[in-house]
């Protein structure tokens, strides 16, 4: 009783905010109403299945390891107990925006995946009407009154959506998704929305609280270094006078005078000694001699390994060149991408988490992979097993169709930007990392030009990324293209094109393909056949979208599915047993 | 024979200008401390110099073999008794012109605030040691940039003082002048060479016995370091 008065008083709250900024409403005039979607009630007559109490407690208990642990995906841990304890085809978590007048997606799991990021609007969406009412609610074909989910596929049949809140505000909606009639929500499954709802609740606000430590942390240290500003960070004394670049004077004159005192050339001149290397609340870590330990260097960038003061955990900390930083243009796009990279939110793809500025150099830290990239692993060990090489494409796209969802083309997918690792169970995890850098370096012709203007690395690209700049016409496609050279790559240890010319790269890739090199590894017809479609050299003739890749990556496990596997090794046995007789 | 008096006054003015415009931040730091307004300092110090034209003062300095720091202390400290008796006469130093503050007066203000917590004197020294710092140090970028190494200049600066939060690593600046870390180590070791005899240069210019060029030197990276 007392929730539905407290429930009463938001929706008061949420109207009176609501109207408070006035907007264009988005509900078209002919819009069916709410009732004729809404089968609410329908639940209290359906037959419920029993609770799983057990089964309930254990992704409970998983989603507050997740917070524990990695707190940045915990949306994402949540969207996939939701699928996994309700059975749905879809669910996902929607936050309402600051200014009030959207959803936006954060998270998404199951068939709705490559929609993450996504978003309905206030007044005219699902998330809307039941913040509004504060109470789940059961709707059949919502896209029946929600015309704009026409476009989403598949199609939703039923949506249970459930509100959650914040200091007493519901903020947004988790949801559960069915696309066919297989199985209908029962209220056992609007018990689950309600408890995960709940348990979203208490998360947000702890990682609320965990944002708003950090900004507290942060403006303390702004506040030290405020008082700092006129300490020399070398000698540490107070720079009372300085040089006219703002060089320390005390700095000067001892460097000038010990030498002199002691009247020898010092084979260390001052100055290289090792101290901390800053970027924001970022620590480059130094290895024994003073010396930052890169993790990798690129024409543009170099990616350090890092300490984020503040969580006191270990990121990946790339550094933009200087050159590249002076470029409005380039910079601006830089961090436009940064934050869409930062907005793909998927366990496939390295996350970004912090962009900044400082000294004219621009930097961005990611999530740190702990493990290896693809290339390094196939230089080590060789081509990879079938089972292992799909598993890579099949994670790989998945991640790709996250960034796919959000706009971002990667543009420079290849095996060392493909990272493995193992999780805490043993299972195979990859990451795509470096998304939206590579545009980013196209965004400033008169910085990377090395090439004739080509952007990328030629033996992975597309033929239409080596076209003139003004003429690409670069999409997602391109990636797939740049996916199956790589996935040729860890089949055979080599990329089919490999050439010393652009030119040359450029004519083979309009010929055959050397299928010679896929048969010398024994590669199925079906793997054949899906790296000939990614590979084709007309954009229109390979999977034209992530989730076309994926079905066609699914395709190709059905010959190593076990009993496909066990028809294999009964006939290779039988052909043993022949040749021996 | 007037003409040429004139010539000499002129050539002794410009010295005197040259001279006051190095040597003013710590005569103003010190007024300051004794708890002038900006205002008045300026106008004291330029009264100052002044007074040290009319009466031939520095010359004198020379003969009496002394530290032009503490030459000029002392007879600063003398002209600030004196000058109570007489303030109206030398408002704004009469009508002469010796110092212009405009240019560096914010920086000897903040100077002369980060040092609160000195004496009058050591704020004086301090300032002093500072500006014979400074003066070597311009030296030497007008030397380089002279010679066109003022590239070079800007790429061996940060490993002399701290400029900027990132400290410089010799294999990366190396790297980016194409030369073998070995040869920048040679580059930085010539660069304090030369910044070292500039260093002497400039103190030798403020004693009157070469000997006391070392005393001196040390006494200044003392005061620095403190």
């Amino acid at each position: 009783m007392s929730d539905r008065t407290d429930g009463a008083k938001n929706v008061t709250e949420s109207a009176e905010s609501n109207s408070a900024v006035p907007f264009a409403t988005s509900i078209p005039a002919d819009a069916l109403p709410l009732e004729a979607i809404l089968c609410t009630e329908e639940l209290r007559s359906r037959p419920s299945r029993p609770p799983d109490y057990e089964k309930e407690n254990r992704a409970l208990a998983a989603l507050a390891r997740a917070l524990a642990y990695s707190p940045r995906t915990i949306l994402q841990t949540l969207t996939e107990t939701i699928l996994e304890i309700t059975q749905s085809d879809s669910s996902g978590v929607s936050l309402l925006i600051p200014d009030g007048k959207k959803f936006y997606w954060p998270a998404i799991a199951g068939r709705w995946t490559p929609h993450i990021g996504g978003g309905s609007p206030r007044d005219w969406g699902p998330c809307g009407d039941v913040i509004d009412r504060n109470i789940p609610l059961l709707m059949r074909h919502p896209e029946r009154r929600y015309t704009y989910f026409l476009a989403v596929s598949p199609p939703p049949v039923e949506t249970l959506v459930a509100p959650f809140h914040l200091g007493g505000k519901a903020v947004g909606t988790i949801w559960a998704v069915m696309h066919d009639d297989r199985r209908k929500f029962d209220l056992e499954d609007e018990r689950l929305m309600t408890r995960l709802s709940t348990f979203a609740s208490t998360a947000y606000q702890t990682l609320e609280t965990i944002d708003e430590l950090r900004f507290q942390i942060s403006e303390h240290q702004k506040a030290e270094r405020a008082v700092r500003v006129n300490v020399c960070p070398k000698c540490g004394r107070p720079l009372t006078q300085v040089g006219p670049d703002g060089e320390c004077l005390r700095c000067v004159f001892d460097w000038g005078f010990t030498s002199e005192t002691e009247g020898s050339e010092d084979p260390t001149p001052s100055g290289v000694e090792p101290r901390p290397l800053n970027y924001g609340h970022f620590e480059i870590e130094v290895d024994a001699h003073g010396i930052p330990v890169a993790l990798g260097a690129g024409a543009m960038a170099v990616t350090y390994r890092a300490r984020d003061t503040i969580l006191n955990s270990t990121v990946a900390l790339k550094v933009i060149g200087r050159k590249l930083a002076e470029n409005p243009t380039a910079k601006a796009r830089f961090l436009r991408e940064a934050r869409a990279a930062a907005q793909i939110q998927h366990p496939n793809v390295a996350r970004v988490i912090h962009y900044g500025e400082q000294e004219g150099e621009c930097f961005y830290a990611m999530e740190l992979v702990h493990g290896e990239t693809l290339e390094a692993r196939v230089q080590r060990d060789g081509p990879l097993p079938l089972s292992l090489a799909l598993e890579v494409m099949e994670q790989t796209t998945r991640g790709l169709a996250a960034g796919e969802a959000r706009g971002v083309i990667h543009r420079d997918l290849k095996p060392s930007n493909l990272m493995i690792e193992s999780d805490r169970s043993g299972q195979l995890m990859v990451k795509i990392i470096d998304y939206g850098v590579a545009k980013v370096m196209a965004a400033d012709a008169t910085v990377v030009q090395t090439q004739a203007g080509f952007i990328g690395t030629p033996a992975f690209a597309s033929p239409e990324q080596f076209d003139e700049p003004g003429q690409q016409q670069i999409d997602t496609r391109s990636d797939i293209y740049a996916l199956g050279v790589t996935f040729w790559y860890l089949l055979t240890g080599r990329t089919p094109f490999a050439s010393r010319s652009i030119e040359e790269i450029r004519t083979k890739q309009t010929q055959q393909l050397p299928v010679e090199q896929l048969k010398s590894v024994h590669a199925p017809a079906q793997v054949a056949a899906l790296l000939k479609s990614m590979l084709a050299a007309d954009p229109a003739r390979r999977p034209q979208t992530a989730l076309e890749l994926l079905r066609g990556i699914r395709r190709c496990y059905l010959r190593l599915e076990p009993a496909a596997r066990r028809r294999r090794k009964r006939l290779a046995r039988s052909n043993r047993r022949t040749r021996r007789n | 024979m007037q003409a040429g008096q004139a010539e000499a006054d002129e050539a002794a003015r410009k010295a005197l200008a040259t001279f006051s415009e190095t040597y003013w931040p710590p005569l103003y730091t010190f007024v300051r401390r004794r708890g002038y307004s900006p205002a008045d300092a300026q106008d004291i110090v330029q009264g100052f110099f002044v007074h040290l034209f009319e009466h031939n003062t520095l010359t004198r300095a020379d003969q009496e073999k002394g530290r032009l720091r503490t030459f000029l202390l002392g007879s600063l400290q003398n002209f600030l008794l004196k000058q109570r008796e007489r303030m109206s006469a030398i408002k704004r130093g009469g009508n002469q012109q010796l110092v212009s503050f405009d240019l560096h007066l914010p920086e000897t203000e903040a100077a002369m605030q980060a040092t609160a917590h000195l004496d009058q004197v050591s704020c004086y020294d301090l300032t002093w040691a500072l500006t014979v710092a400074k003066r070597s140090w311009q030296r030497l970028h007008e030397t380089l940039v002279a010679e066109g190494k003022e590239q070079w200049l800007d790429e061996l600066k940060p490993f002399v003082a701290g400029v900027g939060a990132v400290p410089p690593n010799q294999e990366e600046v190396a790297a980016r002048l194409g030369v073998p870390v070995a040869s920048l180590r040679t580059w930085l070791s010539r660069l304090r060479q030369r910044y070292r005899e500039l260093l002497r240069a400039e103190v030798a210019n403020t004693v009157s016995d070469p000997a006391d060029v070392n005393e001196e030197l040390r006494y200044l990276h003392r005061i620095l370091m403190a």
